[in-house]
């Protein structure tokens, strides 16, 4: 009986203590805000850098070369690439954020809204990146970060049944049928929500995107474009590529994938995270530019991945020297492209990314004519009725200009 | 407390003592008994030592935590943490009282991961945290001065060094012709005769100290901070720099009034106030962001009962949750009492195939299930049409 008392005892002081350290831990949770004002001035002589599994090796050389350089430690705090934009939002204000996080660019909306990003002036060295790069980490004309990567879906096409690549959509499906394989040409899409991510090009084919753009080519959330004559022509063509079953909403991503790989298609328009699989195949693949339907540039999204500076740094002398002159030097865009398999954003790695690998250069160029996706917050509104109303007009499920007009209506009406 | 529990810690009840006449048997008992006591006694001091030991650190953290919490100014939770250290030390060392040993640690994981969550929730239903809402005024400030930063269109790139004189900081810079210009918070660029420049870089200027790296990385804060104006003109804009190596001229779209507590733009000439909205707010209405979180009241509240577009959906999925709650316990208990009662019947054959085939989807992580039927029950591809139904075509 003695014992287990003591042993209860012994571990019922064990949780108080941990109790006690979560009471003060927790406690001073509420009243964070109104505070870090007062340390904002003094410099810690460190920089805290948020980064996910993936870049952390490369960034722990870039800090090394750093430290050596300058005497400043860098700290790497490895997160997951899906949680830093949420922690960085809700943790800058506390004063516990980091100097520098890395991220995609549309995450910016909210990043800026909050007002716990800064913007960085880049002088000379902006010449120095991919155009689309720096255009999606634009924002109200600021830039807000270093890119490094740009990832953009292209036409992946099986050079055993499609011996040349081509220069229209319908020479493309000619191609396909010709191929006298089960499928032309396929992409993957979801039953209701079709896939506007991936069938963006053949609506920018047409004149249509989402949002015009103002004068230094930020997105202008004012100008909706999306229900413009062009998008109804594109609902239209949407609605006939449907209704001859060259897209189906049954084929999702997986089968889409699958049947490329089992030659029975000789074109996937997808992204480059489904070509190891097929190189592993055996395929012949060959990356072309997305061919055009409506006649203009089959533009995609790009998606720009780059590191941004804290808005609360109190370290923005030594931040901005480490996202400049290392993070955005050839040696590190270099190594990040190594590691990640994608375009880097400044020109001079882009271009000897390019050089090196085939199926790199061939998503590369596309990319860089690509468009960035919107880093607005008003994207959230046409998301949400963009994918149901293209899964409905590729299902048939009513007259496609009709369904087109409803969901620019709801998109503005979303957005004011 | 009570008499009858023998409070620990304390030594039992002492034997009844029989006769000297007991003889030697009597003696080894005794003997035994004084072991007893000693190996109690000596438990109960190991056990003090641990206890002062665990407390000892216990109390040493939270003194710390109380000091730090002093120092950034915030009392009341030093004071809190003070009491609970006072508490929890009582608790364990006072006799007695075992039933509170035993819950204390309990109830007070019950209050930081459960009551003080719900509480915080509740209190942040009656602000206005969100996007765009989320930090303290100040912050807001220093965001919207960062963000309304523009560069003055075609201005070149000043090459920048940082000089001192009796402690205030100026900005030494190289034009793209090579003319050095010096100016400091107050005082407008001017040219400088004198300068010694080193690949376009002022490494001297008469008069003043050029700082180093070293000393740039000391003072960032204020570095950063400066703003030189370019000429008396403030329209002409500021010099500015992030990276202490190159300045650039800046004009800010938005100028803070800090006695009056507005924002102007200073191209159209809209002053936004505050005007207790959480964010500096026009006489149009129109808002800057970021704003800041201030209380609100009720106004979350009323809200959402009266805006059609969050009432609707709120009012199906309070009605869903509650329907939820019911069903997947009634569900549950129905069904699973019913496939019990059927599957222990004995005139039920192969009972025991039906359990193996009611055990089997335990062994599937759930989200795997859910890409398998999702799989299975594709309209054109899946097993379900293609094998059981013979490939029909689901109308619709």
């Amino acid at each position: 009986m003695r014992a287990n008392f003591t042993r209860a005892r012994g571990a019922g002081a064990a949780l108080a203590a941990s109790a006690l350290l979560l009471t003060a831990c927790g406690a001073d949770e509420p009243t964070t805000d109104g505070d870090g004002e007062n340390e904002a001035l003094e410099a810690t002589g460190s920089l805290t850098v948020w980064v996910d599994a993936d870049r952390a090796d490369v960034l722990g050389d870039a800090a090394a070369d750093f430290t050596d350089d300058t005497g400043i430690d860098v700290e790497l705090v490895q997160q997951d690439f899906g949680d830093i934009q949420d922690q960085f939002v809700s943790q800058v204000p506390t004063g516990e954020g980091p100097d520098i996080a890395v991220g995609a660019h549309d995450w910016l909306g909210t990043l800026v809204t909050n007002g716990v990003v800064a913007p960085i002036e880049l002088g000379d060295a902006a010449a120095d990146f991919q155009d689309v790069a720096l255009e999606a980490w634009t924002y109200e004309g600021n830039v807000y970060g270093l890119p490094y990567s740009i990832e953009n879906i292209a036409m992946l096409r099986n050079a055993e049944l499609a011996p040349e690549a081509p220069d229209t959509y319908d020479d493309m499906i000619a191609m396909g049928q010709d191929a006298d394989v089960d499928y032309p040409f396929l992409v993957g899409l979801d039953p209701t929500e079709a896939d506007p991510y991936h069938l963006y090009p053949f609506q920018m084919s047409f004149g249509a995107p989402v949002f015009g753009t103002d004068a230094d080519g930020s997105y202008d959330a004012d100008d909706l474009q999306i229900g413009n004559d062009g998008g109804l022509e594109f609902a239209d063509w949407l609605a006939e590529q449907g209704a001859e079953g060259l897209m189906n909403t049954n084929i999702d991503g997986d089968l889409a994938r699958e049947n490329f790989i089992d030659g029975n298609t000789p074109f996937l328009l997808t992204g480059p995270w489904n070509v190891p699989a097929a190189l592993e195949a055996g395929i012949d693949l060959e990356v072309d530019p997305v061919p055009s339907p409506g006649g203009e540039d089959a533009a995609p999204f790009a998606g720009v991945q780059g590191f941004f500076l804290s808005a609360q740094s109190e370290n923005v002398v030594a931040a901005t020297t480490f996202l400049t002159e290392y993070i955005g030097s050839a040696e590190v865009q270099t190594a990040l492209y190594e590691v990640g398999g994608r375009a880097p954003a400044l020109t001079e790695s882009f271009d000897a990314a390019l050089a090196d690998d085939e199926i790199v250069a061939g998503f590369g160029e596309v990319g860089a004519e690509a468009v960035p996706m919107p880093n607005i917050p008003e994207m959230g509104a046409v998301w949400e009725f963009w994918g149901t109303t293209q899964g409905a007009i590729l299902n048939g499920d009513g007259d496609p200009a009709e369904l087109w007009e409803d969901m620019a209506e709801d998109i503005a009406g979303a957005i004011d | 407390m009570t008499t009858t529990t023998p409070a620990p810690g304390q030594t039992p009840p002492s034997l009844p003592t029989r006769g000297p006449s007991s003889g030697g048997s009597s003696q080894r008992r005794r003997s035994r008994r004084a072991q007893r006591i000693a190996d109690t006694a000596s438990a109960g001091w190991k056990l003090l030592v641990f206890k002062i030991l665990v407390l000892g650190v216990l109390n040493a953290l939270g003194v710390y935590a109380a000091l730090v919490l002093y120092a950034s100014g915030r009392p009341v939770i030093a004071a809190l943490v003070v009491a609970a250290g006072i508490f929890i030390s009582w608790v364990y060392f006072r006799r007695g009282g075992l039933p509170v040993k035993y819950l204390l640690p309990g109830v007070a994981f019950l209050l930081i991961f459960q009551i003080f969550m719900v509480l915080y929730s509740g209190y942040v239903a009656f602000t206005n945290y969100g996007t765009g809402h989320n930090s303290s005024k100040d912050d807001a400030v220093h965001a919207i001065m960062l963000q309304s930063q523009e560069r003055v269109p075609d201005s070149p790139t000043y090459q920048l060094a940082v000089a001192e004189r009796f402690g205030e900081l100026s900005f030494v810079v190289t034009d793209p012709a090579g003319d050095v210009f010096i100016g400091a918070e107050e005082q407008p660029l001017e040219a400088v005769d004198g300068a010694v420049l080193d690949a376009g870089v002022v490494v001297d200027v008469p008069g003043h100290d050029v700082l180093d790296f070293a000393e740039v990385l000391q003072r960032q804060g204020e570095i950063t901070q400066l703003a030189v104006p370019f000429s008396e003109d403030p329209n002409d804009g500021m010099l500015r720099t992030q990276d202490a190596r190159s300045a650039y001229l800046y004009t800010s779209r938005y100028v803070y009034d800090v006695d009056a507590d507005t924002m102007t733009n200073s191209e159209t000439g809209t002053v936004y106030a505050d005007v207790g909205d959480g964010a500096f707010t026009s006489s149009a209405g129109e808002q800057l962001m970021p704003g800041w979180r201030i209380h609100v009241g009720m106004d979350n509240f009323v809200r959402a009962a009266t805006e059609p577009a969050i009432r609707g959906p709120l009012i199906s999925v309070t009605i869903w949750t509650f329907a939820f709650a019911f069903l997947s316990v009634a569900t549950t208990f129905v069904l699973g009492l019913f496939l019990a009662i059927v599957f222990n019947d004995p005139r039920m054959r192969s009972r025991r195939y039906y359990r193996l085939i009611m055990i089997l989807p335990y062994a599937f992580p759930g989200f795997l299930s859910a890409l398998v039927w999702a799989g299975m029950l594709n309209q054109e591809f899946g097993f379900v049409n293609n094998v059981l139904f013979g490939g029909a075509r689901s109308p619709g």
